[in-house]
């Protein structure tokens, strides 16, 4: 039982802030996979963040530099990264450290972080769009509780419009940090996907653990998929994948809070067939983002 | 035997670990209330333990934690009556019934049980109660095997062991917060589960030492993979690997009842 476990996350973290020594990648060679499958399951994280963050882990990765060690040591081909500053501190100034990041790092793909515009602090939808237009940026992110904006229609309703029109994957993270589980509203959820029912959005959360409400948003929302590093459930992938179709899965680490090898494995050792696994593992998001229209 | 970088193959690929001594030491059976537990029956969990290599697994029941306990011990005692060679039984009680812990303990022992579970954390009774005081007085006589959930604060669980030291201490799940305990005391391990954060294992083995960690998935509440992944992959030697998947626990059942 892992439930109350979430009780023991203060004694947890301090476990977590003596690291200094361990938090190393493991250097591969020749891990290339035996026969057709793992020539074909290319690994692309739809969940990673680069940059300072507030409850850093002591000693624990975090850098650009640490990402790219990871991604080797894990055979992560490609990873969709937002900015740390982004979710922590501004959208405004974490996309723009990002792309000042992932310059010339082919394999790290960079997704803003959107908010509220009211304040004038992010751009209005149209803007918004043209920005992401104009630097190619196929993804964006929503921090719910992060900048404490309503996720609803009267709220966030006009830039869900301009996103749905151009197809951009919107990434919906609805804790406020990794400690957090099942805290958030399947209304909101199901109310935002039916507003915009082909508006590609993807539910991240630090941890899931009543599934049967992800059963029934799955079911009730076509448009909507998940993240896995969240949801560690038994069986978790293959449940997923028979349920609802291996399209509606995207393999994602949660890194640097969380070790990248866990989700990779859940990938691995899903009964499913290969094409299933590489969908998951990387074939979803990287269709999502071709899908984007501009 | 493989050497470090099969280890590494092995989860990368999502292979069995084969020729490798692998015990589960915490593990459950049944349905849950919070959660769908997809394939739930005995038969299913062997075919999901192959999946990853898994020998052996210690299980007690769901029905345990939240719900009857006697109709949970009795689904674990016949998984294991069908596959006495996979699963361990473990005996699950809920101190909110204290005229029926002993009976149930000399139950489940007729049932073939071996070692006992315990998570008031679910029961809404204090890890330190003193209900189970009579609980400990039986085991130690017995040399049993109790894992529980957490064990209240280090001083209690360090002082429960000096007190009992018939009794095998297992740490449901990893807290950093028993590490001194765990290092001073022979009768008492920690399992692994629940160490998903980069770098874990590694620091874990610096805080309790290889030869007191064993490998605990926590299926099926959680996939296997959280902490196969994790501690297959970790910067550790082949040597405490192999400790921590199965050695360490062999040892526990040579050496408990």
């Amino acid at each position: 039982m892992a439930g109350s476990v979430i009780s023991l996350i203060p004694t947890l973290v301090l476990f977590a802030l003596a690291q200094r020594y361990f938090v190393q990648g493991v250097v591969l060679s020749g891990t290339k996979g035996k026969g057709a499958a793992m020539d074909t399951i290319t690994f692309f994280d739809a969940n990673c963040q680069v940059g300072r963050y507030n409850y850093r882990i002591e000693g624990g990765p975090y850098s650009r530099a640490d990402l790219s060690v990871d991604g080797q040591a894990q055979e992560i081909a490609r990873r969709l990264v937002f900015h740390a500053m982004a979710k922590e501190y501004s959208p405004a100034v974490g996309n723009q450290r990002l792309l000042d990041e992932l310059a010339g790092h082919d394999g790290l793909v960079p997704c803003w972080v959107v908010s509220s515009w009211t304040s004038g602090e992010t751009p209005p939808p149209a803007e918004m769009i043209a920005s992401l237009r104009e630097r190619d940026i196929r993804a964006v992110r929503f921090f719910r509780e992060f900048y404490n904006v309503p996720m609803a229609e009267w709220s966030m309703g006009a830039l869900w419009s301009e996103l749905e029109v151009h197809r951009v994957p919107l990434f919906l993270d609805l804790g406020l940090r990794w400690a957090t589980m099942d805290d958030f509203n399947s209304d909101e959820v199901y109310d935002l996907c039916h507003a915009h029912p082909i508006l590609p959005v993807i539910l991240v959360k630090h941890r899931i653990r009543y599934n049967r409400r992800i059963y029934q948003l799955l079911e009730a929302c076509p448009n909507l998929r998940l993240e896995l590093s969240g949801y560690w459930h038994f069986r978790a992938v293959e449940e997923i994948c028979t349920r609802f179709g291996a399209d509606r899965l995207l393999f994602g680490t949660n890194w640097p809070y969380m070790d990248s090898s866990f989700a990779r494995a859940m990938v691995m050792y899903a009964e499913v067939t290969d094409s299933m696994k590489a969908a998951v593992a990387g074939g979803n998001l990287a269709r999502l983002l071709e899908g984007v229209r501009w | 035997m493989v050497s470090s970088t099969d280890f590494v193959q092995v989860v990368r690929q999502g292979l069995p670990l084969s020729g490798e001594l692998v015990i589960d030491a915490h593990a459950h059976l049944g349905l849950m209330r919070d959660y769908h537990v997809p394939h739930p029956e005995a038969r299913d969990l062997v075919a999901y333990m192959d999946r990853y290599g898994l020998g052996q697994a210690c299980i007690f029941a769901f029905a345990g934690v939240s719900s009857d306990f006697v109709y949970g011990n009795d689904l674990v005692a016949a998984a294991v009556r069908a596959f006495p060679a996979r699963f361990i039984g473990y005996t699950t009680l809920n101190a909110n019934y204290p005229e029926d812990l002993i009976p149930e303990l000399e139950r489940g022992e007729r049932l073939g049980l071996r070692g006992i579970k315990l998570i008031t954390a679910y029961q809404g009774l204090s890890e330190e109660t003193e209900r189970f005081f009579p609980v400990y007085e039986w085991a130690n006589a017995r040399r049993k095997i109790i894992l529980s959930h957490q064990w209240g604060s280090p001083d209690f669980l360090g002082r429960t062991a000096a007190r009992q030291p018939g009794i095998c201490f297992v740490i449901g799940h990893l807290n950093p917060a028993y590490a001194e305990v765990v290092r001073k005391y022979d009768n008492v391990f920690t399992t692994t589960t629940f160490v998903p954060w980069p770098g874990a294992i590694a620091q874990a083995v610096q805080w309790f030492g290889a030869s007191k960690i064993l490998f605990g998935s926590d299926f099926p509440d959680l996939d296997t993979s959280l902490n196969i992944g994790p501690l297959l992959t970790a910067r550790i030697s082949d040597g405490d690997k192999r400790l921590i998947l199965g050695q360490n626990m062999a040892q526990i059942l040579g050496t408990y009842r």
